[in-house]
């Protein structure tokens, strides 16, 4: 049993320490011998600066956090569009894809909530990160499926992931909702029905719970949830 | 008549398919395989590239029918292409312990909405997927069709969401062991390792 517990809080250190060692080793500083005070460290003019710390700007987004309006995205024209332009509104992400059996199964469910919140004033945008269906820039098999799904929201496009890797978006779906004042709200499933096999009056719908709250200035009853779906495939990672 | 059958089990092994078409035909007619049928006990026999559908308590059950082994359990669907990708790997590390840790490849090929499968057609679907790719499975490999709340499982197992995830238990069921994500053989190696400790 001992060993079982040395087994287990060794592996749940492995990461630290796989962590540790991928950093440039600091020089171990040399103890000084007792009784004699530690030499005063010397500063080199000439010598680099201490190295800032950890680029605040590209942390993921945790709920509660602002979400930084100035993140960009590409539409399906190919035009530069920013969060900015969507200020005062609450905002549904949907990490999306036109692949993934998940994303698509979820799409009627996604379409009825957009049909149903669109004239509360709520903004659905689906990203597509997905490195294997954004790779051609005319993004002409998006804008077909778009077309024959009939899907109602702006479709806007991750090139590089930098939105993906700020939210942490693990898999399609995953959604995001922000809300009129920019802060993340909710994080998470679209709802606890995976199969879509339970009675709608059955399903918990964590986006809809999540946007009656926000909407009515109150607190998500559920801010996270643990997404369900596929793997979103980061541009430049291997197969 | 639902797809969904908790408790029911589909074996699509060749001496199985005529229990498994029988359950289908008598669930049409009566409850014999419907959530008021006990969850039946996996056979011990449940392996070797054989595939079932479960429900969790038939999960439980299967990993507990492991006996005094280990157990490693992956999570992947065949539409998951990191999952499959890694599968070779994963069977491979598998392969030297074979005697002391059984695999359960728990497919989340149900966990999609509107997939049109149910356990039957799944456990079918999946069986050809593996088939096509001549994975060689041995009897420590048991791939399992997972069909009930994923919640379940995250709870269970503490899993993360997304697939890939690999899980060791110990033989006792408690989680010694994780990769979030794609591992690699490496890390499968770690991983079973693990489990022996």
């Amino acid at each position: 049993m001992h060993r079982n517990w040395i087994a287990a809080t060794l592996l749940a250190l492995t990461p630290v320490v796989a962590l540790a060692q991928s950093k440039p080793a600091d020089p171990a500083p040399a103890k000084p011998p007792q009784g004699e005070p530690a030499p005063k460290p010397q500063v080199d003019p000439a010598a680099p600066k201490p190295q800032a710390k950890p680029d605040e700007a590209r942390k993921p987004f945790v709920v509660g956090n602002m979400v930084d309006p100035s993140l960009s995205f590409v539409d399906l024209e190919g035009k530069t569009r920013t969060l900015k332009e969507f200020a005062g509104k609450t905002i549904l992400l949907d990490f999306w894809s036109i692949e993934c059996p998940v994303s698509k199964g979820y799409e009627a469910r996604l379409t009825q909530l957009a049909n149903d919140y669109s004239s509360k004033g709520v903004v659905f945008l689906a990203i597509n990160a997905n490195a294997g269906e954004i790779a051609d820039d005319t993004y002409a098999k998006i804008k077909d499926y778009v077309k024959k799904e009939k899907v109602p929201y702006t479709i806007l496009i991750d090139k590089k992931n930098v939105v993906a890797d700020r939210f942490d978006a693990q898999t399609t779906p995953h959604i995001f909702v922000i809300d009129d004042k920019g802060k993340l709200r909710y994080a998470g499933g679209v709802d606890d029905d995976e199969t879509f096999k339970k009675d709608a009056k059955a399903v918990k719908s964590f986006v809809r719970d999540a946007l009656d709250a926000v909407l009515a200035g109150k607190e998500p009853p559920q801010a996270t949830t643990k997404p369900h779906g596929c793997s979103i495939k980061r541009v430049g990672a291997k197969s | 008549m639902s797809a969904r059958r908790p408790g029911a089990l589909i074996r699509s092994h060749a001496s199985r398919a005529a229990a498994a078409i029988a359950c289908a035909i008598a669930a049409a007619f009566s409850s014999a395989c419907g959530p008021k049928a006990p969850v039946a006990a996996p056979p011990a026999s449940a392996t070797g590239g054989e595939v079932v559908a479960v429900d969790f308590d038939g999960l439980q059950l299967l990993l507990a029918s492991g006996g005094a082994r280990a157990t490693v359990v992956n999570c992947w669907a065949t539409w998951c292409a990191p999952c499959v990708a890694e599968l070779p790997d994963l069977l491979a590390a598998a392969a030297p312990w074979k005697e002391s840790v059984q695999v359960v490849l728990l497919s989340y090929d149900l966990m999609v909405p509107n997939s049109g499968l149910d356990r039957v057609s799944g456990v079918a679907h999946v069986k050809r997927f593996l088939e096509e790719r001549k994975l060689a499975l041995g009897d420590h490999v048991r791939v399992v069709l997972y069909d009930d709340a994923v919640s379940k499982l995250d709870d269970r197992f503490d899993l993360p969401g997304p697939i890939p995830t690999t899980v060791v238990l110990d033989r006792a069921g408690k989680v010694v062991g994780r990769e979030r994500g794609a591992a690699t053989r490496a890390r499968f190696d770690e991983l079973f390792s693990a489990s022996a400790k």
